[in-house]
């Protein structure tokens, strides 16, 4: 069985329903995919932060008496404030690309097998992101800032 | 001891303020949204905020925008931290009333810096 052909509009492609079937499938495998790496990405930031807090307490004491090594450990410790907000950073991108492919599994079932009764047509364009991914960088350097 | 009010939905990025700004001398009030901000903005004594704007109920320009309206915080500086770096987003900030545009991830060294510039 293929899906309906589209009548109005642009150029339509027939696809068999097993195939939008297979492919709402997988998008609805890799939201589930995305859901645990945020999950495992959330615990090891906690632990991190955990491990992070109890290194500052055992520093922070001496190393505005002794200085040398210890001032410069608790340097490092504060220099990577920077990097360890990762975890904010991939889990807005990750909220992101699950409406993504949410929206997408929600319309390719809404195209190929039609709205049930009742079932509200705007269903697709509320759960897909209203802009675009907010996270634009690519490394974790710091930001810029802008003073008005 | 200046009172920095720090508004983000993610509890380690909050951490992470909050270890940054209290290490350099400032008193940390933490909120989860924008709307828990707007709240203890009326109870608490605030002499700056530090805003993400993303955030469910209420995010960082809306809570700008909330704020100006009080006379009480017609000069406190506001700044927005976000991973939002279009001009759009900050002319809208800046237009609501943002003192300033901060894009993720933050530099404690410059945080610092910036917040003794304009804090009063």
């Amino acid at each position: 069985m293929q899906t309906p052909f589209v009548e109005d509009g642009g150029p339509a492609v027939q696809m068999p329903l097993m195939v939008v079937a297979e492919v709402q499938d997988s998008l609805l495998v890799v939201m589930h995919d995305l859901q645990r790496l945020e999950g495992l990405l959330s615990h090891a930031c906690d632990n991190l932060m955990d491990r992070f807090g109890e290194a500052n307490a055992r520093l922070e004491g001496p190393a505005t008496t002794i200085g040398g090594p210890v001032a410069e450990a608790l340097g490092s410790l504060r220099a990577a404030v920077t990097e360890l907000q990762f975890q904010d950073m991939s889990s807005q991108l990750i909220v992101h690309i699950t409406r993504v492919l949410q929206g997408c599994a929600f319309r390719l079932a809404a195209e190929s097998m039609g709205r049930e009764e009742g079932e509200e047509a705007t269903q697709v364009t509320a759960i897909q992101p209203e802009r675009p991914n907010p996270v634009t960088q690519s490394e974790m350097d710091a930001g810029s800032v802008e003073l008005f | 001891m200046f009172s920095i009010l720090a508004v983000d939905d993610s509890p380690s990025m909050r951490k992470m303020v909050s270890f940054t700004l209290t290490g350099a001398g400032y008193h940390v009030v933490e909120a989860v949204d924008g709307q828990d901000a707007f709240e203890k903005a009326q109870t608490e004594k605030i002499d700056l905020v530090l805003a993400d704007q993303n955030m469910p109920r209420l995010d960082g320009i809306g809570l700008t925008r909330m704020l100006r309206e009080n006379p009480k915080f017609k000069t406190t500086p506001i700044l927005i931290l976000t991973t939002e770096s279009s001009d759009q987003m900050k002319q809208a900030g800046r237009a609501a009333g943002a003192t300033g545009w901060l894009v993720k991830p933050f530099d404690p060294n410059r945080l610092i810096e910036v917040i003794q510039k304009v804090i009063r």
